[in-house]
């Protein structure tokens, strides 16, 4: 696992969601990348029937991917904490219902085509759908031989914009930004997930 | 990946069923419980315990003992009377992954059935656990340290141990709550398979002589 940029692309208004994969995937073919596949992350929202010690309400985002199949990942809401565990903890939070409520509307689903790109980058795009209705486009760029932000963090966002053909600025997220010389883990992957899942939520249907 | 897992109805991932009985003796009987078990059961070099506990061969009563030394907290969500969650921690492979566990409601009236049964679900976690429920809105309800030896026979798993407990929060200042030593057969297993529950009666016929094992919980601290 190395140091990987997430980032949802807003796609011009003249392409709709398929339009728009298929550019992405004419774009990265056209870099001699190799096909790896399918991938998807799946997330679902929890949220406290009561607030928390007087604070608001809390968000659990439970996020898992097809990396790592018998792995559940996290993330509470604030303060973006994210705990790494067995799946099995999804059976012990179904025990927690007076507590913790699913929300049902809120079923995320990030899925698409992952691409080599020449033996260092791992470069992964697919639409994000909000219960069955697309909502955006996420590309995830990953330096499979690095692990430290400072080291890896540009060129992945340079490798990021020529994808996009884009000039805006990709900024660090700051739980990023604190690691800077620290080692990524697959964690700070599902926190840059579930902010952009938040995001995106905020949003409302951005097409 | 199990997309809608935790959605109402799903089928219960991970759950299994845990066999118990539990006894008490003197520290004046540990050699001969000790000695008894090591003829009895599978022997063990290094492995790892239930929950985050880690195993470590040797300790003072020699080769085939397998110790170990864990932290347990248990949480539960302020000021609501919802289920408790376990946090079990290694002190001696400080690198292992906690153990989160919930543990559904004891069962020990059924006189069919040799031990004590009640569901249990585990999942290995980050080392960030006690924060994150913090975080969540959990509250630690009480915290103790188990030290003692392990033993295995097939599914089975036989802790021998005493408790402490320490108001600083770490082992070294820990004081033992009684000088007793608690004993703890358990095995997982999925549902139906009860010829485990006969199998755990059987070594408990073979230490009969030395401690009386049952289906009360005498160990855990309610």
């Amino acid at each position: 696992m190395g140091v990987c940029c997430i980032v949802q692309w807003a796609y011009p208004e003249s392409l709709n969601t398929s339009q728009a994969l298929e550019t992405l995937q004419r774009r990265i073919e056209l870099l001699g990348a190799t096909s790896l596949g399918n991938w998807s992350v799946d997330c679902e929202v929890l949220q406290s029937a009561t607030p928390i010690s007087g604070s608001q309400n809390k968000f659990i985002y439970f996020i898992h991917s097809t990396e790592y199949p018998r792995t559940t990942f996290t993330v509470v809401d604030p303060p973006y904490l994210c705990l790494v565990a067995d799946n099995t903890l999804d059976t012990i939070f179904t025990h927690l219902k007076q507590s913790y409520v699913p929300r049902k509307q809120l079923k995320v689903e990030a899925k698409g085509l992952r691409y080599e790109v020449r033996g260092k980058y791992i470069v992964k795009f697919g639409s994000v759908t909000f219960s069955n209705t697309s909502k955006s486009i996420i590309v995830e760029t990953e330096d499979i031989e690095e692990n430290t932000v400072s080291t890896a963090w540009d060129q992945l966002v340079e490798l990021t914009k020529s994808l996009l053909h884009t000039s805006v600025n990709i900024s660090t997220p700051e739980h990023v930004q604190k690691a800077l010389d620290g080692r990524y883990a697959p964690a700070d992957s599902m926190v840059q997930y579930a902010q952009i899942f938040q995001q995106i939520r905020k949003a409302g249907s951005t097409k | 990946m199990s997309a809608g897992s935790l959605s109402v109805g799903s089928v219960a991932k991970g759950q299994q069923y845990e066999f118990l009985l539990y006894g008490s003796i003197t520290e004046a009987n540990l050699p001969t419980l000790l000695h008894r078990l090591r003829g009895l059961c599978d022997y063990t070099t290094s492995s790892s315990s239930r929950g985050g506990g880690g195993g470590r061969e040797g300790g003072r009563e020699g080769v085939g003992l397998t110790t170990f030394t864990d932290r347990e907290i248990t949480m539960k969500i302020d000021s609501q009377n919802t289920s408790r969650l376990h946090v079990r921690q290694s002190l001696d492979l400080p690198n292992a992954p906690l153990i989160l566990s919930y543990h559904g409601q004891l069962e020990i009236s059924d006189p069919n059935r040799p031990t004590a049964v009640r569901t249990c679900v585990h999942a290995g976690c980050s080392h960030n656990l006690v924060e994150y429920l913090r975080e969540i809105g959990f509250v630690p309800v009480y915290e103790f340290f188990m030290k003692g030896f392990l033993f295995k026979k097939g599914p089975m798993k036989i802790l021998v141990f005493q408790l402490l407990q320490s108001d600083q929060g770490d082992v070294e200042s820990a004081q033992l709550v009684a000088p007793n030593y608690l004993i703890e057969m358990s095995a997982v297993a999925a549902s139906g398979q009860d010829a485990v529950g006969l199998e755990m009666k059987n070594m408990a016929e073979h230490l009969k002589s030395i401690v009386i094992m049952d289906k009360t919980d005498g160990i855990s601290v309610r």
